[in-house]
């Protein structure tokens, strides 16, 4: 327990951050053993939270246990800061932690809280990435004894989430994992990433941050440490691939709003429309679009 | 001929055990149940030599603990006591003492070294994916990651087999028991394995079906001198594949020799009683 701990000025009945200081040590600890075992799940005493198992409540309690007075928060959800979880998950944090910052912008957050997406701008040693997982194993798919996976994850053993990659390509000819990519941590542990696309995926390789992934529900955290290998499984003649963006012509789409050409994009078609001809384009990240934006009306007021 | 496995005194108990187990069961006491503690002895001091290019045998009824010995020695499950050596002439002669190893190293070797055919395909075999990504997960396994390579290899397999190349992407879910056996041999071929075992592969097969895997077996430990142990309570099988034959009965081996004497001048009154009974 912090002796200097006071409660916060409005007397809520809660310590700052939601959680009481034991919790919040303990998940810290946790945190530690994921960063020593690099992919390893390490399994903590996840808390109910005021809101559903599924909402982020893994990577709310890492968030709350790592916040402090000086950070600056940023939530996401699928690259965005306005959809509804990550801005109930913003709200939430601003309540229960007062005289802290909160941000849209990547470039000024000391902590990234994020679902299903990393920010396309790249971190830097100072940030830190919390992402939400809903799956931690990504062997469940292939074992339903968790006993029994415990002893693949210990021994290496992944030849079978491999031969699911086999069976891709012989049926479809290539690999149809569009999210949630296998991916071997330092050599050893293969995680699950959380539903982050591919595109996202060669990010988490020698990341300047530290990438801590929380699981709720399944009771886990796991982290990419700063300069770690991260490799998605592949074979060795069948490179990994990233989406591309492209049309039937070779030639990429382009953000409809930004006109980025080097961003992951959301495809969107009107509700009310029938034909493809509507379908457009745009940034998934929308503080980097928002950025883009900026950027082209700056050279434009120069140019002007 | 270099000896490739050596096996001693190999026991099994299902149960707590008590030390009053092994007296009070065997072919004497006419049972495998021990009335003190209720436990039931599998296998007890079983002992066997298997050399290089070598058919083993072993013959006796249904729970006679034939089976138990070969599941122990593919690390299916942990014998009671007994020590069993594998000799790895493919790594400059090693040995391995298998049951003293630790768990990540009994899996090498049962990847890299052992093969194994069950009499049920869906032992040896994964129905969720395709005949190909069988041979293919044994390849990944033993870590080979070249898809192109994987796949050549499991067409050579499947060919070798006499599985059509044109069904390798169906599931074996699709196949007939012959073919799903003939899937689960590739399988257990594809690492190239110098010791195999086969436990009561053509039960339940009708005979041509039976009379072409048996062939199948005969060419591959001719063309590469794989040792084999062969389960099976069926005589025909025995008397065609296997050079010595050990005979089982209650966990223990009772008799053990030639198949030609075994067969033809049993000793013991439980193989004449099985000699005589056959078809």
């Amino acid at each position: 327990m912090n002796p200097d701990y006071e409660l916060p000025l409005d007397e809520a009945a809660y310590s700052f951050g939601f959680l009481d200081e034991y919790a919040k040590r303990e998940v810290r600890r946790c945190i530690l053993k994921a960063i020593s075992i690099p992919g390893y799940q390490t399994p903590y005493a996840s808390r109910e939270m005021p809101m559903g198992r599924g909402f982020g409540t893994g990577g709310l309690q890492v968030t709350l246990s790592l916040i402090g007075q000086n950070d600056v928060l940023k939530v996401i959800d699928q690259g965005s800061d306005d959809s509804v979880n990550a801005v109930s998950l913003r709200q939430f944090v601003e309540l229960t932690c007062p005289g802290i910052d909160t941000t849209e912008s990547t470039v000024d957050a000391t902590l990234i809280q994020s679902r299903h997406r990393i920010p396309e701008k790249a971190l830097t040693e100072d940030q830190v990435l919390v992402l939400q997982v809903p799956y931690p194993d990504p062997l469940v798919l292939v074992e339903p004894s968790e006993a029994r996976r415990k002893v693949m994850h210990g021994e290496g053993d992944y030849s079978r989430i491999l031969t699911k990659l086999y069976e891709d390509l012989v049926h479809f000819d290539e690999i149809t994992i569009s999210h949630r990519y296998p991916t071997r941590i330092n050599g050893h542990y293969v995680i699950d990433p959380s539903p982050i696309p591919r595109y996202d995926v060669p990010q988490l390789h020698q990341s300047k941050a530290l990438v801590l992934l929380g699981a709720g529900r399944e009771k886990k955290i796991y982290a990419v440490p700063p300069y770690t290998q991260a490799e998605p499984l592949v074979f060795d003649d069948v490179p990994f691939r990233i989406e591309d963006f492209t049309n039937a012509q070779g030639q990429r789409y382009a953000c409809v709003r930004c006109g980025a050409v080097d961003s992951y994009l959301d495809e969107i078609m009107p509700a009310d429309s029938q034909e493809r001809a509507q379908k457009f384009w745009q940034c998934s990240d929308s503080d980097y679009c928002n950025q883009q934006l900026a950027q082209h009306k700056l050279l434009a007021g120069e140019a002007a | 001929m270099k000896k490739i496995l050596e096996v001693r005194g190999l026991s099994k108990i299902y149960g707590r055990g008590c030390p009053q187990c092994f007296e009070s069961t065997g072919p004497e006491a006419d049972t495998n149940i021990c009335h003190h503690c209720g436990s039931v002895v599998a296998a007890h001091n079983v002992s066997l030599d298997l050399h290089e290019g070598e058919i083993l045998g072993i013959m006796g009824e249904s729970g006679s603990g034939k089976s138990t010995v070969v599941k122990n020695l593919f690390f299916d499950e942990a014998p009671t006591a007994g020590e069993a050596i594998f000799f790895d002439n493919a790594q400059g002669a090693q040995q391995w003492d298998m049951f003293a190893l630790n768990a990540a190293r009994q899996r090498w070797l049962r990847n890299h070294r052992f093969g194994m055919v069950y009499q049920n395909p869906h032992l040896g075999l994964n129905f969720n994916v395709s005949a190909g990504g069988n041979i293919a997960e044994r390849l990944l396994m033993s870590d080979i990651s070249h898809y192109g390579d994987i796949r050549e290899r499991a067409r050579q397999l499947l060919a070798r087999t006499e599985v059509l190349i044109e069904r390798m992407d169906e599931s074996p879910k699709k196949f007939s028991g012959g073919m799903q056996q003939r899937v689960q041999i590739a399988k257990a071929l594809a690492t190239r394995p110098p010791l195999l075992y086969l436990d009561e592969v053509t039960t339940g097969l009708d005979l041509s079906v039976q009379a072409r895997i048996l062939d199948l077996i005969l060419e591959i430990q001719q063309e590469l001198r794989t040792a084999m142990i062969v389960v099976t309570h069926d005589l025909g099988v025995i008397r065609l594949l296997a050079g010595r034959t050990l005979v089982m009965k209650y966990g223990r081996v009772i008799e053990s020799g030639l198949t030609d004497q075994i067969l033809e001048d049993p000793q013991h009154a439980y193989t004449q009683r099985l000699v005589a009974s056959a078809l």
